[in-house]
């Protein structure tokens, strides 16, 4: 995925609640970039450089791991307010 | 569609903007990418979605200074991912210096090669830099003025200043252990720097 298209994906699947901005993006972007978390590859598009984020093993493991996280998170959270 | 002028149109302004290469490239493709979106959905002419996308740019493309003691000005979107890579960079050099430390009050001897060994990478890597081209006049002067080191030069200042108030001799001052680790800070500061500058990573303000 390119950075304009992670903006517009977040704010389809949230339906525009969560609109990321891209002052908060690019940088996020950078630092995952740099921590090894995602890497980019550099693709012609109508004549222009893209650049598309890929997750990288890591990432992946790391997703992994804060979904499980957030959903205990959550699970918790509902068990709480369910009482 | 957005033409080849409308698309120097918006090289023009974000030139304007000072960006890095790189983040330049991935800034203009997002502007294109919005204005074209918001030509179709919207159906604006291109110049109402170039200026709805500036306006919704302007804070992240706002000039500010670079760094409390840098005059360069860049754009708030390239000082946060600069003051990311910088806290890195500070990160590293602590721990560097703080085994340094270790190696000095363990070993003294082993110190020194440790300062030897730091000082011909220093030598090697900057002039591997000025050899291939990597490095300019104008970037050894932005490199011997970083605020990282300015940072350093005046921790070490006060800190010298404070051992003269406490009555330590010059000779003593000299001898402080801690001056010969601001030397070990500082160099692996720059040997970072000059490392990022040759691999084109933007970190000369």
């Amino acid at each position: 995925m390119y950075g304009y298209q992670i903006t517009q994906r977040t704010k389809e699947l949230t339906k525009g609640e969560l609109e990321m901005t891209e002052g908060a993006l690019y940088p996020l972007l950078h630092k995952l970039e740099a921590e090894g978390m995602i890497s980019s590859e550099i693709q012609k598009t109508n004549g222009r450089d893209r650049k598309y984020y890929l997750l990288t093993d890591k990432g992946k493991r790391k997703q992994a791991e804060q979904e499980e996280e957030m959903k205990s998170y959550l699970f918790n959270l509902n068990t709480i307010f369910n009482i | 569609m957005i033409t080849k002028a409308q698309e120097n149109q918006i090289d023009v302004y974000l030139k304007s903007k000072k960006l890095y290469s790189p983040l330049h490239h991935e800034v203009k493709d997002h502007f294109i990418s919005q204005i074209y979106h918001l030509m179709e959905e919207q159906s604006l002419s291109f110049q109402e979605a170039f200026l709805a996308t500036k306006v919704s740019w302007k804070n992240e493309l706002e000039l500010v200074r670079a760094d409390i003691f840098s005059f360069k000005k860049v754009a708030r979107i390239e000082k946060s991912i600069l003051q990311q890579r910088f806290h890195k960079m500070t990160v590293f050099s602590f721990i560097f210096s703080t085994v340094a430390f270790v190696f000095l009050t363990l070993n003294e001897e082993a110190f020194t090669t440790l300062q030897i060994l730091l000082l011909l990478s220093w030598v090697s890597v900057l002039g591997y830099s000025f050899i291939t081209g990597k490095m300019k006049f104008s970037n050894y002067a932005m490199l011997s003025f970083h605020p990282l080191l300015i940072r350093n030069i005046l921790l070490g200042t006060s800190v010298f200043f404070l051992a003269g108030i406490m009555k330590f001799g010059y000779l003593e001052i000299q001898d402080l252990v801690i001056s010969k680790i601001f030397l070990v800070y500082c160099l692996t500061i720059q040997l970072q720097l000059m490392y990022f500058n040759a691999k084109k990573i933007n970190v000369l303000i």
